[in-house]
């Protein structure tokens, strides 16, 4: 073998090593096989220096197994007090869903108090609640659940008081706090057991399922024509549960003139959402009231950071310190 | 380890490693190829991922030329006409004359009314006795600790008496050749009864095998009772109380059944589908906010901000 080819395999091995070694995991995501599928979009993240495309509706994967890395190291964490941290992080995806931000909190249930707060007007005519009327000491309040009209949908405990009756739907699940302040995951079979709602001070139900418990995409968000419109764009809202038992909450904000627009409800379908949860690491997760709804409020040392919906909405998750 | 032995060693595994490099380079000439293949592939997804990147970015820049612009209309999200914001009207007009009670069922007013008198009774007795109640939690918790530890010993004893009796059964097996065959013969009909799902057989067996009835559950409740007397009973005002919350809850489930009842009304008198007609009332809502505030509306049509403003008093009224 000449000398000049024997040092020009030596350089192409080195620079393979090299990029072999840098080239990053591959996405912890199970590839779905093809399908009659879901309407053609993408999902792309500011990674800080340039548009990366993390999602495709024809490639979308079935399981999420653990975060996406770019979706995952796009997000800037800073911390709002013990136990709750937040950041945002800036996507941009198919028509409506062109220019959007994400709003993520991760609360660990072991380090702060999770309670449900509820408005109504005098005489319970309509909802109340907004960001605006989180109690003082909230270091993160959110809307939750789904509401017809001025009740909430569904399982409502408050103080420990069953308020509203469990609903039921394949997709639908619960969220509890216990008296030990453990947050349980319910799915739909299982929340009209009394057993399991025993113990329970605080809950929710809401719908649709984004993540069963393994990560797995609810087969009516992978396809059209199975009672969930996978092509509707929205702001979108959701719940999610990492590995580690903390929670992770997401709001989408229509990102195009700042925060002035933030509170129109154009955004991701709910295939998208469910994959940015995955993405994010999600292990389960659930949609609340997204849209005009959606609102929430972060307080950490630099202030009281809101994201407003156009609705006063009957409930709320309220984080604040544990006594 | 002497120091020579060290040195030959890290000599011997120098050359080892020198080996090593050039096998993997000398093998992967061919290797080379499939890699320089790899690199040439890694440039060519850039490439592709940098003409991703500037569609994002031309997609992302065009939203921001145009940020208040309306949604795309299809079967689900309508354009607000002027003749479909008066379909809007007509049901949400129907819808709140379910929850005016104008049906013959009782008004939402009336519901929350009933309820929250209901509540505040209960709240109210609560409150007038909570001493009473404060005395009865006491007792009746000190009550349910005794019982549990009468019931866990009861039981104890049961199972102890259990094991010494089937201990006895297996010796008699041992020892009895007919009566171990009896006992084979029983096992043999039991499973039979139970692949066919035929409980009642399946204890009348056991209870022949056994040589009688079993104890029945409630023994252990009438060794707590016997050991700690029954559950105190609850003060009057406490069940009233009681009594009061379950009627509020109830209350709180009818008034979720007209809210019900009132969208579905909004939606079949719209002559909408329901996800057209959701999408539009939640459109319609998020106008009537942006204008509250004097804030500019946007995601509308020119069309869509003419025909919500001309009917923005009757929206409001019903909404």
């Amino acid at each position: 073998m000449p000398v000049r080819a024997w040092r020009g395999a030596v350089r192409v091995a080195a620079i393979a090593f090299v990029a072999i070694a840098a080239t990053p995991l591959r996405p912890a995501a199970d590839r779905a096989p093809a399908r009659a599928g879901l309407p053609p979009s993408s999902l792309a993240v500011w990674t800080g220096k340039a548009w990366r495309e993390w999602w495709r509706s024809d490639e979308a994967p079935d399981r999420w197994r653990g975060p996406h890395n770019a979706v995952a190291d796009a997000v800037r964490w800073r911390t709002a007090a013990d136990g709750v941290e937040w950041g945002e992080l800036r996507l941009a995806g198919s028509g409506e869903a062109r220019r959007l931000r994400a709003v993520v909190v991760r609360i660990d249930p072991r380090l702060v108090r999770l309670r449900l707060d509820t408005a109504f007007t005098a005489g319970g005519e309509r909802a109340a609640w907004t960001v605006d009327d989180a109690r003082p000491d909230a270091i993160m309040a959110v809307n939750v659940g789904q509401f017809v009209r001025t009740l909430p949908w569904g399982w409502v405990v408050l103080d420990g008081h069953q308020f509203l009756a469990p609903g039921s739907g394949p997709l639908t699940t619960a969220i509890a706090v216990d008296s030990s302040g453990a947050v349980r995951w319910i799915g739909p079979d299982s929340v009209k057991d009394a057993s399991v709602r025993r113990g329970v001070v605080a809950a929710f139900q809401s719908y649709p399922t984004l993540l069963t418990a393994d990560g797995e995409i609810p087969a009516p968000l992978r396809e059209p024509g199975r009672g969930i419109d996978v092509e509707h764009r929205d702001a979108r809202l959701g719940l999610g549960a990492l590995p580690d038992g903390r929670l992770l909450a997401v709001l989408t904000r229509f990102d195009a003139l700042g925060e002035s627009l933030g509170s129109i409800p154009f955004g991701p379908t709910i295939p998208e959402f469910a994959a940015l949860m995955g993405a994010l690491g999600a292990r389960q997760a659930v949609a609340l009231d997204g849209g005009i709804s959606g609102q929430m409020l972060v307080r950490d040392a630099d202030g009281t950071h809101t994201w407003r919906g156009l609705r006063k909405v009957p409930m709320a998750l309220v984080v604040t310190r544990k006594q | 380890m002497s120091y020579a032995y060290s040195t030959r060693a890290r000599a011997f595994s120098r050359r080892g490693i020198a080996a090593a490099v050039v096998a993997s380079l000398a093998v992967p000439f061919h290797g080379a190829h499939a890699q320089l293949g790899g690199l040439v592939k890694k440039a060519k997804d850039r490439v592709v991922e940098q003409q991703v990147a500037n569609q994002v970015e031309k997609r992302v820049n065009r939203a921001a030329s145009n940020p208040g612009a309306p949604p795309k209309f299809d079967d689900v999200t309508l354009e607000l006409t002027n003749d479909r914001v008066s379909q809007i009207i007509r049901g949400l007009s129907a819808g709140r004359a379910v929850l005016d009670g104008t049906n013959g069922s009782p008004s939402r007013a009336t519901l929350i009314a009933q309820r929250d008198q209901a509540a505040n009774q209960s709240a109210d007795l609560a409150q007038k006795n909570s001493k009473a109640i404060d005395a009865y939690t006491v007792k009746r918790d000190e009550s349910q600790r005794c019982r549990n530890d009468a019931i866990h010993a009861s039981r104890e004893k049961r199972q102890q008496a259990n094991d010494q009796r089937m201990k006895e059964l297996q010796a008699k097996a041992m020892s009895d050749p007919a009566f171990r065959e009896k006992a084979i013969a029983m096992a043999q009909k039991m499973a039979v009864a139970q692949q066919k799902g035929d409980t009642a057989e399946v204890h009348r067996l056991m209870i022949e095998l056994n040589g009688g009835a079993p104890e029945s559950d409630n023994v252990d409740s009438l060794a707590a009772d016997k050991a700690c007397g029954s559950l105190p009973a609850q003060p009057a005002a406490m069940v009233q109380s009681e009594k009061l919350n379950a009627l509020a809850n109830k209350l709180t489930e009818s008034i979720r059944q007209l809210e019900q009842q009132a969208a579905e009304t909004e939606v079949k008198e719209s002559k909408l589908t329901e996800r057209q007609y959701q999408m539009a009332r939640e459109r319609v809502e998020a106008y009537l906010s942006a204008v509250k505030y004097n804030a500019e509306p946007g995601g509308f049509s020119a069309g869509e901000r003419q025909a919500l403003g001309a009917h923005r008093a009757d929206l409001e009224k019903v909404m």
